[in-house]
């Protein structure tokens, strides 16, 4: 008589299959941010090298200085479990614990974050940031509040934000910015308007860095990863085949984005579809949409409850845009929806199961309520920056 | 040992690996900030470069960065331009072909950074570019603005740095921006003068020491005026003869005038205030011993007169007045006894031929009475000339 | 919806391991122990130690709701009362029958001349008497199903076995496959119901063959063919597909009855030569059996001796380097000693090896809200279960988890979300009294 292994049903376990757990889940949104590292890589070190305008070194930098996110993140977490783990004080033991840790992303997310000209030391406080207090003391991997990569640039961004604003203008490895920009990212063009009363033009956000066919290519100043819808749109186009991510999450974030954006452009007197265009394709609003909206432990769990999220992301980034202190919207909003995340999860659970049964309605309306008041507020608010929106009632009184 | 390691090695080499990455990682960073300085020059050095089409390379060029201070264009005092950066061009043959002055100077506020190439050859100005301004750009078709929609900037290409007057033409509403360039266009050309001793900025310095009328009958046609000047660095004396608007036409003694002096002569003149009548003669006829000569007076075309002299020249015939537009009984004016002119110069003349008296200037009637006065002084001292001094 | 869409999950079968060789008859094994519990009801034994017992004879019985009666599955003595490893995982009490290899009948088990004559009642009563259970893991007596108020008009035969490994109920159709139509039309007797309805997996092609040819004879029988999905073999589901309609406990509710296509050969039997419920089909599979088969066999069989009949273990096999699971991949149990005897609820006993593995925490994929058929959203049930907030586990509707397990299969962190929620279930249960 044989004494046999315990266990729980049910005995097949997609996580034992191979290439079907989170390890798979994990390589494929590394896959998944290739695209990225390579076009920033292209934008800041191969094209300019091409053009005769740098050294081989400084060819070399964006990738360097990517790989040491990864990098830094990962032996950070090792010393972390060095220390804490007294057990597994060894090569081994240290190994095991990393292998279901999955320290690189947030470090590679984190230098795709930064701009490029970021001091090394600096990529090092923001990826202990992000590991170890935004990761490890959580609760380690699956128990973060917040986006590590996120939290470790929002931190940096706030005690170094002269050195990463001044930083950020630089359009890539040799082109530094003279004249022909504003000396600033898109998005400080656009912040430069709040409270000015002028209602934005074309002319002031997008001509200084070419065209919105540029916006979309990338090749516009911004920190590493952020500014190439198109490398970004590759990478979606693979994590959703690859069911990485829900492919309705971005989408739905992009367009909350832009329906709000066209609104706003509306009531300041421009219709264009340009300016909800152009606001998409800056601030990194696509990179969030596609590798921080979607990152699954900072965010909800169920369908329903991203959807939700990515609602409110989205009007809570046109929010933070047009009427906070600080043009980057898209961190701010994502950092706020983390923390919201836990609710709206245990909201839509709720709903998922109850829908139109008690207290299901209510609990809809209680979401869907926050969610127009969000709308109408982000409305009002930025509407009233603008004397253009005068314009909209002069119109009512015509009519 | 091999305790020690199983032991520690590896948060040693966990440790170490993190500081490897802070130095060399640090050591490439810092390599790469200060790249961004190399490339901004690069970049800076080749924007300059286009301002010279033939130019194919820069220089740096110590310059001695003189001194020297310009009034503010707001009127507030002077300052001193600062001299930012200076560059040969070499053209592709490595010849020296211009020099590039990058200056800060004041227009509107401070930080207005403009650079200028001058030709080597030919001393003028071969473009000038903006580098950084803190002017006003925020009205359109203002401030700043209007100097481009004026072609202000234009003025710039090709000038002469010998030119008297070097100013340029400023712009309404941006009278301070276009204060701010003519200064730096200034400072560059002191500059120049100053770094190369082929160039000197021309100098002029006269010192007028007599204007006359020109007595001689014989070369009073060909020239109404006689000045003595000093002039130039080694004081030079001259005797000049020059028309009717004080224009230079011929040395009569002593050093001739270079070109320049000659060109800035006639404002020297004027403003010497040695010739303060407004007496010209218009012709000389030998054949009849007649003198026509013009005097302003009331109206800007004046009194004409002909002096008929006796066949010997020592004396005046008759003195008349040929037209006068002179108008005095215009009861603003406080007029003349209501007499229509040329009733006063009349009673000039013949006070004058008969009782040899110049009379005092006549009450309503001024401006005319000094014409006459002038005229008549003048005669007086004609006459004197023509009796040999008596 | 994007949210609200029962998919189902496609699992590999590995069905091909047991069916190399066909059902195996296995009647006569040297002792069974006749279990003395069915659900979680406790049997009284009705006969003592020292009794000879013959093949059918009623030996234990338990009345008031779910009242049913168990019998000797072979004729002999009755040895001992004993402790046996059941399938739901625990230890229970059992009648121990020596085989005499007589295999007296019971005097009751004997052809049945009017059987176009019975009634309703009547039928459902033999199905009372032969102590016919849900043959497909449940367990519940069938006659309850019968006994409803609602009026039936279709009985749904459940052949679709979704399960990976498990083969008893597709070997079973293929060798008894008259037997079932037989079964399937008493049923629909017993139902007064206007028509059968065979739910097969559509990919078991041998199962339309064996049954084809009769459906000419029985007008009143389809055939359904069903996605190869888990759970397909779901009431809900089948009755979804099949009806187009969904209820809210009971099928009947909509007049449809649920039975498992086990079930229903055996009833043929019963009503035929009143045989009552001694036997049913086991699978014997896994990596860990050195030539997989299934069986036919008597209840109270020794699992160990049918494994005796397939080579028994791989060479080399380490035990606790593999789980010994009563019943199914997805819903069994982890047995921990192989002293398990096969009652009516058994279906397999799967010898699954396991490589053991670091996992991660719960990444908050979300798979496992996307799989569940039930639409609730397993990882909240969990947190809310681990801060014991009852109030909020009534909420996300804890208690409607039908314990396919789907959830923990498909995470890819293997977090053991199904037992989270089933304890969550429990707790809710308990708290809501
Ligand atoms: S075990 Fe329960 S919670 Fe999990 S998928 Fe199945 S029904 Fe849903
Ligand atoms: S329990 Fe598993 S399947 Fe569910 S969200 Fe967590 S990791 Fe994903």
């Amino acid at each position: 008589m044989a004494r046999f292994a315990g266990g729980k049903a049910p005995f097949i376990r997609i996580a034992n299959e191979k290439g079907e757990n989170t390890k798979r889940i994990m390589r494929d949104f590394l896959i998944g941010l290739l695209p990225v590292i390579l076009f920033s890589w292209y934008k800041n070190g191969i094209s300019v090298y091409l053009d005769g305008n740098i050294s081989v070194l400084e060819m070399f930098y964006p990738l360097f200085f990517i790989i040491m996110g990864g990098l830094l993140a990962y032996i950070m977490e090792g010393i972390f479990f060095y220390i804490t783990d007294k057990d597994n004080r060894n090569l081994k033991g240290i190994m095991r614990r990393l292998n279901t840790s999955y320290a690189v992303i947030p470090g590679v997310i984190l230098a795709l974050l930064l701009p490029l000209y970021t001091p090394i030391w600096i990529l090092m406080f923001a990826a202990f940031i992000a590991t170890i207090v935004g990761k490890m003391l959580f609760g380690g991997f699956g128990n973060n509040v917040f986006n590590p990569a996120l939290l470790g640039y929002a931190v940096v961004g706030f005690t170094f934000s002269g050195i990463v604003t001044d930083i950020n203008v630089i359009f890539n490895g040799s082109e530094i910015v003279m004249d022909s920009y504003a000396g600033a990212t898109p998005l400080g063009t656009l912040a430069s308007f709040r409270g000015t009363g002028d209602a934005f033009s074309y002319q002031a956000l997008v001509e200084p860095y070419g065209n919105l066919w540029d916006f979309f290519l990338g090749t516009i100043p911004g920190a590493l990863g952020e500014t190439s819808a198109f490398a970004i749109l590759i990478g979606f186009i693979w994590l959703a085949f690859r069911k990485v991510i829900k492919w309705f999450t971005p989408i739905i974030y992009i367009a909350t984005v832009f329906g709000l954006s066209w609104l706003i452009g509306i009531m300041a007197g421009d219709s264009g579809v340009w300016f909800p265009t152009y606001s998409i394709l800056t601030g990194g609003v696509m990179f969030a949409a596609v590798y921080m909206a979607t990152e699954p432990v900072s965010t909800p769990t169920n369908p329903l409850g991203k959807i939700f999220f990515a609602l409110f992301l989205g009007v809570l980034t046109v929010l933070f845009r047009f009427v906070g202190s600080l043009p980057e919207g898209v961190g701010t909003s994502l950092i706020v929806m983390n923390i919201f995340a836990i609710p709206i999860d245990t909201y839509s659970g709720v709903i998922r199961t109850k829908l139109f049964k008690k207290p299901g309605p209510l609990y809809i309306s209680i979401l869907v309520g926050v969610l127009i008041i969000l709308v109408i507020y982000t409305l009002v608010a930025s509407g009233n920056m603008y004397t253009a929106i005068t314009s909209l009632f002069n119109l009512g009184q015509v009519i | 040992m091999k305790n020690f390691l199983n032991k520690y090695g590896i948060i040693i080499s966990l440790s170490l690996a993190l500081l490897l990455i802070f130095i060399f990682g640090g050591m490439y960073s810092r390599y790469m900030t200060n790249q961004i300085d190399v490339h901004e020059q690069e970049r800076y050095e080749e924007k300059l470069l286009t301002i010279v089409d033939e130019g194919s390379s820069l220089e740096e060029f110590a310059s001695s960065g003189l001194e020297t201070e310009f009034n503010k264009p707001n009127g507030t005092g002077t300052y001193q331009p600062e001299l930012i950066d200076s560059f040969l061009v070499k053209d592709k043959d490595n010849n020296d072909i211009a020099i590039i002055y990058v200056v800060e100077t004041y227009g509107n506020s401070e930080g207005l950074k403009v650079a200028f190439a001058l030709s080597l050859e030919e001393d003028d100005i071969i473009d000038m570019m903006v580098i950084e301004h803190n002017e006003t750009v925020s009205e359109p078709g203002q401030f700043y603005n209007k100097l481009i929609d004026e072609n202000f900037f234009e003025q710039f290409e090709n000038k002469d740095l010998d030119v008297i007057d070097f100013t340029v033409d400023a712009v309404s509403d941006a009278t301070y921006s276009s204060k701010g360039f003519e200064v730096a266009m200034q400072y560059a050309r002191e500059l120049y003068a100053d770094d190369f001793d082929d160039y000197e900025i021309i100098e002029i310095n006269i010192q007028v020491n007599s204007v006359n009328y020109n007595y001689d009958l014989t070369t009073i046609n060909d020239y109404q005026f006689i000045a003595n000047i000093t002039f130039g660095k080694d004081n030079n004396e001259a005797s000049v003869a020059l028309d009717n608007d004080f224009n230079y036409l011929q040395i009569i003694s002593g050093v001739e005038p270079t070109a320049s002096e000659i060109e800035a002569l006639p404002n020297y003149i004027a403003d010497s205030g040695e010739v303060s009548n407004s007496l010209r003669v218009v012709s000389y006829d030998d054949t009849t011993n007649t003198i026509e000569v013009r005097v302003r007076g009331y109206s800007s075309a004046g009194i004409i007169m002909e002096i008929e002299l006796n066949s010997s020249l020592t004396d005046y015939n008759s003195i008349d007045i040929i037209s006068t537009n002179e108008n005095y009984d215009d009861p603003y004016n406080g007029g003349y006894d209501g007499a229509e002119a040329p009733a006063v110069e009349d009673e000039y003349l013949v006070e004058y031929t008969n009782n040899d008296v110049i009379m005092d200037s006549v009450a309503g009637a001024t401006r005319t009475s000094e014409a006459m006065i002038d005229a008549l002084t003048w005669l007086d001292q004609l006459l004197v000339e023509l009796n040999g001094g008596s | 919806m994007i949210f609200h869409k029962a998919k189902g999950v496609q699992i590999d079968g590995r069905k091909e391991l047991c069916k190399k060789h066909p059902l195996i008859d296995y009647l006569n094994p040297d002792t069974v122990y006749i279990p003395l519990v069915q659900r979680h009801l406790k049997l009284e034994p009705v006969v003592d130690v020292g009794d000879i017992v013959k093949i059918g004879q009623v030996v234990a019985e338990v009345g008031g709701f779910g009242a049913i009666t168990s019998h000797a599955s072979i004729s002999g003595e009755v040895k001992s009362f004993k402790k046996v490893w059941h399938s739901s995982g625990k230890m229970v009490e059992a009648i121990e029958i020596k085989n005499d290899f007589k295999n007296q009948l019971d005097e009751r088990i004997k052809a049945v001349k009017n059987v176009k004559e019975l009634t309703r009642e009547e039928l459902v009563e033999i199905m009372k008497n032969a102590g016919l259970t849900g043959l497909g893991g449940a367990g519940f007596p069938s006659y309850i199903k019968y006994q409803t108020k609602e009026n039936i008009h279709t009985v749904i035969i459940n052949a679709v076995e979704c399960e990976p490994y498990l083969t008893c109920d597709y070997q079973f159709i293929i060798r008894f496959a008259k037997k079932l139509i037989k079964g399937a039309t008493y049923m629909k007797r017993a139902a007064e119901a206007s028509k059968v309805v065979i739910a097969y997996k559509a990919y078991n092609t041998k199962v339309e063959e064996v049954l084809k040819p009769y459906l000419d004879k029985y007008p009143d029988i389809e055939l359904y063919p069903i996605k190869d999905i888990y759970p397909a073999g779901w009431e809900k589901y089948i009755v979804e597909q099949i009806t187009k309609k969904t209820y809210k406990s009971l099928p009947a509710e909509i007049g449809v009855i649920v039975n498992n296509s086990a079930t229903a050969i055996i009833y043929s039997d019963a009503v035929e030569r009143n045989i009552p419920l001694i036997s049913r089909p086991v699978s014997i599979t896994g990596e860990g059996i050195k030539e997989p088969k299934t069986f036919f066999v008597p209840l109270g069989t020794k699992v160990s001796d049918l494994i005796e009949q397939c080579g028994g273990y791989i060479d080399g096999l380490e035990p606790m380097k593999a789980n010994y699971i009563a019943g199914g991949p997805m819903t069994g149990r982890a047995i921990f000693i192989d002293d398990l005897v096969v009652n009516d609820t058994l279906g397999a006993v799967i010898i699954k090896l396991f490589e053991e593995k670091d996992y991660p925490e719960c990444l908050g994929c979300g798979k496992c809200a996307d799989v569940c058929p039930v639409y609730i959203t397993p990882t909240e049930i969990k947190k809310a279960y681990e801060r014991k907030d009852v109030n909020l586990l009534g909420l996300l509707d804890a208690n409607k988890c039908m314990e396919c397990g789907l959830c923990s299969y498909i995470c890819p962190s293997h977090v053991e979300i199904t037992d989270a929620v089933k304890k969550g279930k429990e707790l809710l249960r308990k708290g809501a009294k």
